[in-house]
């Protein structure tokens, strides 16, 4: 299905409540999604892996989001010296996040690579710059913060994102977990009304 | 940011947020000239935008399709309308309806044939359909069973309806939802903003209204001569103009202002400003006093035309009645004072109610355009741009700020269950904002954050010994208070980021929240069916395309003498 990015990160910020993360990581989440979008990254795909794994129960160390709102915060710092970290489920999520924490610090760029080699990203405060290979849906990743003279051009961004049927099918059965069944009385209180 | 053009002597003071952003007082607001819909009929006439009906194929029944076409100094844009004969037992205003009198999409240019074919399968079924990125909205209108009829026998018997029953209810179809950015595949707005034509807000959505009401007069005068081809006339263009297009709207469109912060700061900055720059001018210039009374006296015209049903809307509108003549009587003295709209205003606070003072506003910000009308380009919002949470703040910081901020929140006993009586979900049924009650048990999962005034007095309160570093280290351990945190954050460098009133006390009427919005939409005749929905109009009295060149319609919302 052919989604508006709006729409998208409505979806995306609805699946992630549903599957239990807090409102205020949903809308980062959401954000995220649109990020990787924009960027023609397999937003969808990997958002359908990580939310089916999380409402599994996955650890808070294997998230991505969680660890990326480490960064975003600036709790984390990404240093010039490479740090690892192993086993995330869909690593892609982490890069919205290290670009945002890099909007507010000093100029760079991050290198993120797949430790085996199979996908890596650069990224700088105006977003993605270079992404070579593609991410896994699980992976150990390395992180380095450099700096850099000259810097590829900007990659190029999506208006729209093509959501393959069966994430959409995952994304929207976590959204409808949002959704309060409606009741007589619900409709009646809660909309409150007399009509014409 | 906003910048006075002229800083040398020492200005008025914008009105601080405290004052502005409680919901009666929102829910007092009126139209101004920074409005959406004054906004883009400014621009559409000064541009010279063209107007075009490329296709009306509608039948005698008032079944079929148009498409009628603006055309800008670079773009056209489209709106699709597909007719529908609906019996009256389906005609409703909730937004769970499934169907409809007509239904409407704004296509980016000029569609083909095959793009009207894979609409018409499309818009119709409105939620159930999908548009791409070639349409910029979706909506649909079903007819006033009042006065539709009505307007059509009369004009098919070749008389005018009578103007008096035409104000009664002020349109001939109401809009039920007007969909817009993003919505249902249509194309977002952060695609679309670099336009010129839609750099202010909602100028999507307006388009598509101005164009639904061009439609909709032109359809009924198409019936009546269908119906009676020797006889019938086409409505006289001064009855024409009284028709604006109705708009029911309910629970759908509060929780908005709650979500979109920069926005509504930029919306309430622009309008505090505007009154600012007129309250700092030093003199009143010739005709200025006249030229309020005589606005004043439309604005009552427009006033007394309402009755609605409302108890608690119909005496906001006794009160305002008796503010218009205080304020009718007062600009008669036409005080030769310095400053004399700050004069003027400092009476208002004293004298007049919430709905009176926000009514001079509206007045006041028509004495100088010159002045007001730029502030409209800084009413857009760049939201990403404030999404990140600072987590190196200290978290003293962070309690310093609530206190500032959010000092309101913190006076309210939040223990008392009247003060967390409501609550905000989303229904199943076509995913829509409701406000339920907290003693319905079930409903606490499905809770939205929306209810910024508790969850910060919560955090304060949470936070009194707290042992993290900073608010990021706080934040790793108790990730449910991110919302809220950012929220402060925004507030702190927003003033008008907030609304500073409980939004799920067993007080709160949420149509405050609506009347808000509508405000800064342009809508008039606010009409509260209950404590939450209500009827508005769009575009009543705003001059159809071919009147444009006939003068100037700078003040087009307020109603002429009616003879």
């Amino acid at each position: 299905m052919n989604l508006s990015l709006g729409e998208f990160q409505d979806l995306a910020r609805k699946a992630s409540r549903g599957v239990g993360f807090a409102w205020g990581e949903a809308d980062e989440i959401g954000q995220a999604a649109r990020w990787l979008a924009a960027h023609q990254q397999p937003s969808g795909e990997a958002l359908a892996v990580l939310l089916k794994q999380v409402d599994a129960g996955l650890p808070a160390e294997r998230c991505p989001i969680r660890l990326g709102c480490r960064f975003a915060d600036h709790v984390l710092k990404v240093t010039e010296a490479p740090q690892e970290h192993s086993n995330l489920v869909a690593p892609l999520f982490l890069l919205p996040f290290l670009s945002w924490a890099l909007s507010s610090a000093a100029a760079g760029a991050i290198e993120i690579n797949e430790t085996k080699g199979s996908a890596l990203s650069v990224l700088t405060p105006g977003g993605l710059r270079e992404q070579t290979g593609s991410w896994p849906e699980i992976a150990s990743v390395r992180l380095r913060l450099f700096s850099v003279n000259a810097l590829p051009k900007p990659y190029p961004t999506a208006k729209r994102i093509d959501l393959h049927p069966s994430d959409q099918i995952t994304l929207a059965a976590f959204a409808t977990r949002t959704l309060a069944p409606e009741t007589e009385e619900r409709r009646r209180f809660g909309a409150g009304g007399r009509e014409e | 940011m906003l910048h006075r053009p002229d800083n040398k002597a020492r200005e008025v003071a914008r009105r601080p947020a405290h004052q502005v952003m409680t919901l009666p007082r929102l829910g007092a607001f009126h139209q101004t000239r920074l409005s959406f819909m004054r906004v883009l009929l400014r621009r559409l006439i000064a541009e010279n935008w063209r107007f075009e009906v490329t296709t009306f194929d509608i039948d005698a029944s008032g079944v079929g399709h148009a498409v009628y076409t603006m055309h800008g100094p670079e773009r056209s844009y489209s709106l699709i309308a597909f007719a529908h004969d609906l019996p009256d037992d389906q005609r409703s205003d909730r937004v769970i309806a499934t169907a409809w009198d007509a239904t409407f999409t704004l296509f980016d240019g000029l569609p083909s044939p095959s793009d009207v074919a894979r609409l018409s399968a499309q818009v119709p079924v409105q939620e159930q359909g999908r548009v791409s990125q070639s349409e910029l909205s979706l909506s649909r209108a079903n007819r006033s069973t009042r006065l539709w009829d009505y307007v059509l026998e009369c004009l098919a018997a070749g008389t005018q309806p009578d103007a008096q029953r035409l104000d009664e209810v002020g349109y001939l179809m109401r809009t039920t939802a007007v969909y817009g950015s993003g919505k249902f595949g249509a194309a977002d707005r952060a695609s679309l903003e670099q336009r010129p034509e839609f750099r202010e807000p909602f100028q999507v959505e307006m388009l598509n209204v101005y164009l639904i009401r061009c439609f909709v007069v032109d359809l009924v005068e198409h019936m009546a001569r269908a119906r009676a081809p020797e006889r019938a006339v086409a409505l006289a263009p001064d009855l024409r103009r009284r028709l604006g297009i109705g708009n029911s709207t309910g629970l759908g469109m509060a929780p908005f202002l709650l979500n979109h912060q920069v926005l509504i700061n930029n919306w309430i900055a622009a309008r505090e400003e505007a009154l600012a720059r007129i309250r700092t001018l030093p003199a009143a210039k010739d005709g200025d006093w006249a030229k309020l009374s005589q606005l004043a006296e439309r604005l009552t015209i427009s006033v007394n035309a309402q009755r609605p049903d409302d108890p608690r809307q119909a005496a906001k509108l006794a009160e305002l009645r008796k503010d218009l003549q205080k304020l009718a009587a007062r600009l008669e003295t036409r005080s030769d004072v310095a400053r004399p709209w700050d004069n003027l205003w400092h009476w208002a606070e004293g004298v007049l109610g919430l709905e009176g003072q926000e009514s001079l506003l509206t007045l006041l910000l028509e004495l100088r355009p010159d002045l007001v009308d730029q502030l409209a380009v800084d009413m857009s919002a760049d939201e990403s741009a404030m999404a990140r949470i600072d987590g190196r703040m200290s978290m003293s910081a962070l309690r310093r700020l609530i206190e500032n901020r959010y000092a309101w929140a913190l006076k309210i006993d939040w223990s008392d269950a009247a003060e967390q009586a409501r609550l905000w979900y989303v229904s199943a049924a076509k995913s829509e904002p409701r406000l339920g009650d907290r003693a319905d048990a079930d409903l606490a999962n499905f809770e939205q954050a929306l209810a910024p005034g508790r969850d910060a007095a919560q955090l304060y309160r949470e936070t009194e010994a707290c042992e993290a570093e900073n608010v990021g280290q706080y934040l790793m351990e108790r990730p449910k208070h991110r919302h809220i945190v950012r929220r402060i954050q925004i507030a702190a460098c927003l003033p008008y980021g907030e609304i500073e009133s409980n939004t799920v006390s067993a007080q709160m009427v949420p149509i405050d929240l609506l009347r808000a919005k509508l405000s800064f939409f342009g809508a008039t005749a606010f009409d509260p069916r209950s404590d939450r929905w209500l009827r508005i109009n769009m575009f009543q009295n705003a001059p159809f395309p071919v009147e444009w060149p006939n003068r100037d319609w700078d003040d087009w919302v307020y109603p002429q003498a009616r003879a």
